[in-house]
């Protein structure tokens, strides 16, 4: 059952109730996967050789290789990166929309699983999370206890109000120096363009952006039985909309938007994934290690 | 229960409309939270139809205010506790024709109407019908039975008589019985053998009517006046019936001119009779032997007006006899007096109605002119046009144009206008034609026979307000072999009739007879029954009227002229005979499924069903109620927050 938690439905993952052990079971049971794939080997595993600059470890040199050759090498391992992984997600109330699993509960389990993910390569997780302000933020940590107030975090996560990119992302600019992996969890019902000025300043300064976009099936495929009145739940206003127009029109336009948004997104460098609340999470990991993967 | 204004019920359809209205939806009231509304574009107002009825309670109260606005307009009438839904209506048939007339049938037929009110299922509604030559409605259904029975008592009986055949023919029209709207007639009559049609089927009703006999006896002997004549001034009057001790007093002209006795046996007697050269109204009276006496009256008509002198203008005088025997055949009795043209003076034209020349060519000038101002005054013309007007270029009064032959003559006949008066009850003969004149028809004449190439043979010329008849060939037999064929007898009848306005009137006919006028298209008549009070106008294309009178009856006709018919009771009415028994018998077999008639039964008087109960009062409380809490029910529901 451990080997193919990843594969899970999010509906069951979700009546998990402890993030911790939902992350474990679906990294773990992700990277038991991978192990057995001939493309990608993660795990501890010798990489490369390489020589030593000041400042490395010297736990990681090679003796053996310094003994036989008196050059001093540096054993170089996949995962072990020393970077850290910034979570940013988005609680506004229009993520609270889903049903059977909400896209704040897809983005609740998905952010955990990547910190757990994280933390096994490694890497520091950190969390923002924020709707018309920033509600949370936790700094990339690699300590014990940081993995833990994370992922307490994310379970009391709560529905906001509106959503605003800018107070985040320039909160967490601010805030973290270093160059890192930013994932940035949300629904985007955003211009893709107005979305792009946000987050192109933290491509320019070096992070590794990784959009990753939840939406529920819903908002795809509505259904279009009837006339119906669509309120927002962000904003509140209603708009009546024709069968007709839910059958044909919105989905080109939302499929239109998501095109949109992936090449802004790739315009910026950055990477985006669209992910559906009724996927299970395990591919969307992988796409975000392949990513990451080719990143480096 | 029965609405008294059905028509009403039609708007129930309306009942649709709140149904349609409350599946309407202009907006969806109850909204759905979506995730955002960015990318959603807003339907234009427009009107859907939910699947789903909404306020289903407010609907309710809607159709039932609708339902009863409908029903109140309606006005239903529910039945008295005795009313029998899905009854058929029931009518009483009852015979008026001459022979109801005795008295001692009144107390019979009074029984009969209570027998047949008695098979009524209670407190459904029975209406009354007069059957005589024709049958007619004369009071609607209605539950109350005294009405009923006043009805029946007071329904006079008419000089006509009735057809049993032409009764059960009528009925289901009349009475608008169909397969889905039956009906049940109860006949109370007095079953007249007479009265009955050749053929029995005649009197078997169609499935949907349900029909009953009521037969009403009583006794059948009767004394009536057959026959009467005049033979110059000889009256002979033949009686029917038994005769013994009857007494026919004569009236001529109202004053008392015989008493005929006839005691000591025979049926006939004669009287001698002083009668004016004129026509004369002889009324014949029979004493009152019997018990029905509206057959003990008579009304003859003779005629001893001298003989109408017609002047035969002849010339050439070849004509002469063929026109004379034919005019003599014709009628015996007048006078056709032949007088050479060059003797005749024209001032005496306007003596004469009508009369008739040999050839219009051999009138001279000065009598061409009179003739035409004949003509112009009214006057009448039979004339020919022969060897005479051979020379002629334009014949003389009519001044129709006399051409030249054709190159290529035909004398085959070439058409008739066979639906003209004159021809239309005469089969032409093959004639053979050997000359006739290319006499040209001006504007205002009428080709009634003409040959191949066009010529007429026989036309009508109008000129003023008379005509002329014109037979190109004249009347002899030199020209075409008109005169020599069977048919020339008739023909030149229908054109005397034409010039003369001597209409073929029945002078003597019966009540429920249809006096048929005849419409030449100029004249039109009116005739004045003996009660003074009607007048009916008979203009042309009228087939007649029908008599509905004994007596003397006038006609006028337009042109001035006056007639008199006699009319009196059908004779078929004076023979009292009932229906065989076997006949009735078979009669009532053949009334298969009718209503068990019990002529025995008495009905019971005062026992009357309770009377219709209007229903609109309640409606309309109902109707106000409703709109009340349809009121308050949309107030509160139309404010629930979406």
């Amino acid at each position: 059952m451990q080997t193919r938690s990843h594969l899970l439905r999010p509906e069951t993952l979700n009546a998990f109730g402890n993030l911790e052990l939902l992350a474990r079971s679906v990294v773990e049971g992700m990277l038991l996967g991978l192990h057995r794939s001939p493309v990608f080997g993660f795990s501890q595993e010798f990489a490369e050789y390489r020589a030593y600059r000041d400042g490395d470890d010297p736990r990681h040199v090679d003796w053996n290789v310094f003994a036989r050759s008196e050059r001093m090498v540096i054993k170089q391992f996949q995962g072990d990166t020393n970077s850290h992984l910034m979570i940013v997600l988005d609680a506004s109330a229009s993520m609270s929309f889903g049903e059977p699993v909400s896209k704040l509960d897809y983005a609740r389990m998905l952010a955990a699983c990547l910190a757990f993910l994280a933390a096994r390569q490694h890497d520091a997780p950190g969390l923002t999370v924020f709707d018309e302000s920033v509600l949370r933020y936790l700094a990339p940590s690699r300590r014990p206890g940081a993995q833990s107030a994370l992922l307490a975090t994310l379970e009391n996560l709560e529905p906001g109000q509106g959503t605003r990119f800018q107070p985040a992302l320039e909160s967490f600019l601010g805030r973290v120096g270093r160059r890192g992996m930013v994932a940035v969890i949300s629904d985007f019902h955003r211009d893709p363009e107005v979305l792009l000025e946000r987050v192109q300043p933290l491509c320019l300064a070096g992070h590794d952006l990784v959009l990753f976009q939840v939406l529920d099936a819903e908002e795809l495929r509505p259904r279009a039985r009837g006339p119906r009145l669509l309120r927002d739940l962000e904003t509140g206003e209603a708009v009546e909309v024709s069968p007709d127009f839910l059958a044909r029109d919105y989905p080109e336009r939302i499929q239109r938007h998501v095109d949109d948004l992936r090449t802004a997104v790739g315009r910026a460098g950055g990477h985006h994934l669209l992910l559906e609340t009724q996927q299970p999470l395990g591919p969307a990991l992988r796409d975000y290690l392949k990513f990451r993967q080719h990143r480096r | 229960m029965s609405f008294a204004a059905p028509g009403f019920l039609l708007g129930l359809l309306l009942l649709a409309l709140p149904l349609w209205l409350h599946r309407l939806r202009t907006a969806s009231n109850q909204s759905e939270p979506f995730a955002s509304v960015r990318l959603l574009e807003a339907a234009a107002q427009r009107v859907h139809v939910a699947r789903r009825i909404r306020f289903w309670v407010l609907l309710l109260l809607r159709l039932a205010l609708l339902a009863l606005a409908a029903l109140a307009f309606a006005q239903p009438l529910l039945k008295g506790k005795a009313a029998v839904a899905g009854e058929p209506a029931h009518w009483l048939v009852i015979d008026v024709s001459a022979s109801m007339a005795r008295p001692a049938l009144a107390q019979a037929q009074a029984a009969a109407v209570d027998a047949a009110l008695a098979a009524v299922p209670p407190g459904v509604p029975v209406g009354v019908v007069a059957a005589a030559e024709r049958a007619r409605i004369v009071s609607a259904p209605t539950t109350a039975r005294a009405q009923v029975r006043q009805v029946a008592a007071e329904l006079p009986a008419t000089p006509s008589r009735v057809d049993f055949g032409a009764l059960v023919e009528q009925l289901p029209d009349l009475l608008q019985a169909t397969d889905g709207t039956p009906a049940v007639a109860y006949l109370i009559s007095d079953l007249q053998a007479t009265a009955m049609p050749d053929r029995f089927s005649r009197v078997v009703p169609p499935r949907a009517l349900t029909l009953a006999l009521y037969p009403v006896r009583g006794s059948d002997r009767n004394t009536s006046i057959a026959s009467a004549t005049v033979d110059a001034s000889e009256l002979v009057v033949t009686l029917a019936g038994d005769t013994a001790g009857a007494q026919v007093q004569v009236l001529v002209g109202g004053g008392a001119a015989a008493t005929l006795d006839y005691a000591g046996g025979g049926s006939t007697r004669r009287a001698e009779l002083d009668l004016l050269p004129e026509e004369n109204r002889i009324e014949l009276m029979l004493g009152d032997s019997d018990g029905l006496t509206l057959d003990n009256r008579y009304f003859l008509l003779e005629d001893q007006s001298p003989p109408e002198q017609v002047p035969l203008l002849t010339s050439r005088g070849d004509a002469t006899p063929y026109l004379v025997s034919a005019l003599r055949a014709i009628d015996p009795d007048a006078a056709f007096a032949p007088e050479p043209l060059l003797d005749f003076d024209p001032r005496r034209l306007s003596r004469y109605r009508w009369l008739a020349v040999e050839d219009l060519g051999a009138l001279d000038d000065r009598q061409a002119q009179a003739f035409a101002s004949y003509l112009e005054n009214g006057g009448r013309l039979l004339a020919g046009a022969a060897d005479d007007s051979v020379s002629r270029s334009q014949l003389p009064v009519t001044e129709q144009t006399v051409g030249e032959l054709p190159l290529t003559p035909e004398y085959q006949l070439g058409g008739v206008a066979a639906d003209h008066p004159i021809l239309a009850d005469l089969d032409l003969p093959d004639l053979l034609v050997s000359r006739a004149l290319n006499i040209q028809p001006g504007d205002d004449d009428v080709p009634l026979v003409w040959l191949a190439d066009g010529r007429p043979l026989l036309l009508i010329h109008q000129r003023g307000a008379g005509q002329a008849i014109v037979l190109n060939g004249g009347f002899g037999r030199e020209w075409h072999d008109w005169p020599l064929q069977e048919g020339f007898v008739p023909l030149l009848g229908a054109m005397v009739e034409q010039l003369s306005g001597r209409a073929r009137f029945e002078e003597q006919a019966f009540v429920g007879q249809l006096l048929s006028l005849p419409a030449d298209g100029e004249i039109s008549y009116e005739l004045l029954p003996p009660d003074g009070d009607s007048l009916f106008g008979m203009a042309l294309g009228s087939t007649g009227v029908t008599l509905s009178q004994v007596g003397f009856h006038s006609v006028h006709g337009s042109d001035g002229s006056l007639r008199t018919v006699a009319v009196n009771v059908p004779p078929v009415e004076s023979d009292l005979t009932p229906l065989a028994p076997d006949v009735l018998a078979q009669w009532e077999a053949s009334l298969a499924g009718s209503v068990a008639p019990d002529p025995l039964v008495t009905a019971t008087v005062g026992n009357e069903p309770a009377p219709d109960r209007r229903l609109v009062p309640l409606l309309l409380a109902l109707l106000v109620l409703a709109a009340l809490v349809e009121s308050a029910a949309g107030n509160l529901m139309m404010r629930k927050p979406v």
